[in-house]
């Protein structure tokens, strides 16, 4: 299991609880419904991760947390237009 | 004495400067390396209403065919416009729809390089073969309809006649594979996002148009000055979900980090004292077995994608 973060750009709606765990095999789609979920919206939702770039959706969460954790928290920020060009 | 010592110095010149041309000539043969490419196109998809005629039948089981040739430094999506000009004239509609590519009935992931797709999808099969395989062609099917978006990803940005803007999508996953690769490389992704709209394009534009020179002086202000601080590459094994990308510094304690390092500890059941190799690792649609022992930093730098990732098919044998 690993730590996610989930953190609002802009004026998207944040999410009642930010921290979450999750099992480390999942991989990105899997967040991004989530999320889809969460902010009961079927638009596409754009999350990022280190507030610069999108991982692919089938990369595992397990493999990103490793790379691109911050303080044991994978940090994931989303937003449903495009944010950092 | 002296004679002895000069000549040796002389030759490690020559051979130093043998190496960095055969380095240039390999470069070179990579960045032109293509697939031969057969896209065929079946009409049954279009055909489900109404009766079909004994000629259409017929038809079904003869698909239209489109031939090309296609970079292994390069992405399916960029040959669209070809393909659908060339298919247009069989299904007019074919413009507006999502398209999407299958080989042995698995959705083809367009966001990947058009090389890594080969090694990964089809060399398990032509792998012992070689022989026979060379001038063969890889098959794939051009699908219309039920986009498989579990799959891949959807094609989200749209033309303004409706069309599925490929184009946009494709820069859009480049460039974030970019700043992912960047990010790995030089623990930001400052570098290219602070790349001038001028470079963006130029990059986007040498991507496009398979420019290598253009490609590798805008490429060289996103990588970083001197060492790497971790290095950005991709373990698949074909047939399985398996995709490993985890931190893996250029050198430890002070010793340079080979590939068999990375294959021993992210893959021991197939690498390693205890089990032997019974797998190969392919690199670029070559036995990579010859690099395992060779630095990782240098056979990233010579063998690395457009996305600055290296790609890395591991292959069990039989």
């Amino acid at each position: 299991k690993i730590t996610i973060r989930f953190v609002p750009i802009g004026s998207t709606p944040r999410i009642t609880s930010a921290v979450f765990t999750i099992s480390s095999n999942q991989t990105v789609s899997t967040l991004t419904k989530f999320l889809g979920k969460m902010l009961k919206t079927k638009e596409h939702v754009y999350v990022y991760i280190q507030n610069s770039f999108q991982p692919n959706p089938d990369e595992k969460l397990n493999d990103l947390y490793h790379l691109f954790k911050t303080n044991n928290e994978l940090i994931v920020s989303y937003c449903q237009s495009v944010a950092f060009g | 004495m002296a004679g002895k010592g000069e000549s040796a110095g002389h030759n490690r010149v020559v051979s130093l400067v043998s190496a960095a041309s055969e380095l240039i000539e390999i470069k070179a043969r990579l960045w032109n390396g293509y697939i031969n490419v057969r896209i065929l196109l079946y009409d049954y998809e279009d055909n489900e209403s109404g009766p079909r005629s004994e000629n259409a039948r017929e038809n079904t089981k003869k698909p239209k065919e489109f031939l090309c040739r296609i970079y292994r430094f390069s992405y399916l999506t960029l040959q669209l416009p070809n393909i659908i000009q060339y298919f247009q004239d069989f299904q007019p509609e074919l413009a507006q729809r999502q398209l999407w590519f299958e080989y042995e009935g698995v959705p083809v992931k367009w966001n990947l390089p058009v090389g890594f797709l080969y090694d990964f999808l089809h060399l398990p099969s032509v792998v012992g073969d070689i022989e026979g395989s060379s001038g063969r062609s890889w098959t794939l099917v051009l699908r219309t309809q039920e986009y498989p978006s579990e799959y891949i990803i959807p094609f989200i940005y749209k033309n303004h006649d409706s069309a599925p803007d490929y184009d946009r999508c494709l820069k859009e996953v480049i460039v974030n594979q970019l700043k992912q690769s960047s990010f790995v490389l030089n623990g930001n992704s400052r570098s290219i996002m602070s790349l001038s709209e001028t470079n963006s394009a130029k990059l986007w534009n040498s991507i496009k148009t398979h420019n290598l020179p253009v490609y590798e002086s805008v490429n060289k202000k996103i990588l970083p000055k001197d060492r790497a601080q971790r290095l950005p590459i991709k373990i698949y094994i074909p047939g399985t979900a398996t995709i490993i990308q985890a931190p893996i510094s250029p050198t430890k304690e002070d010793k340079t980090t080979s590939l068999r390092d990375v294959l021993e500890t992210h893959l021991p059941h197939l690498f390693g004292p205890k089990n032997g190799n019974i797998a190969v690792p392919y690199i670029q649609g070559v036995d990579a077995g010859s690099l395992l022992d060779e630095s990782l930093q240098t056979t990233w730098e010579i063998f690395k994608h457009l996305d600055n990732f290296l790609y890395i098919v591991v292959i069990p044998k039989n």
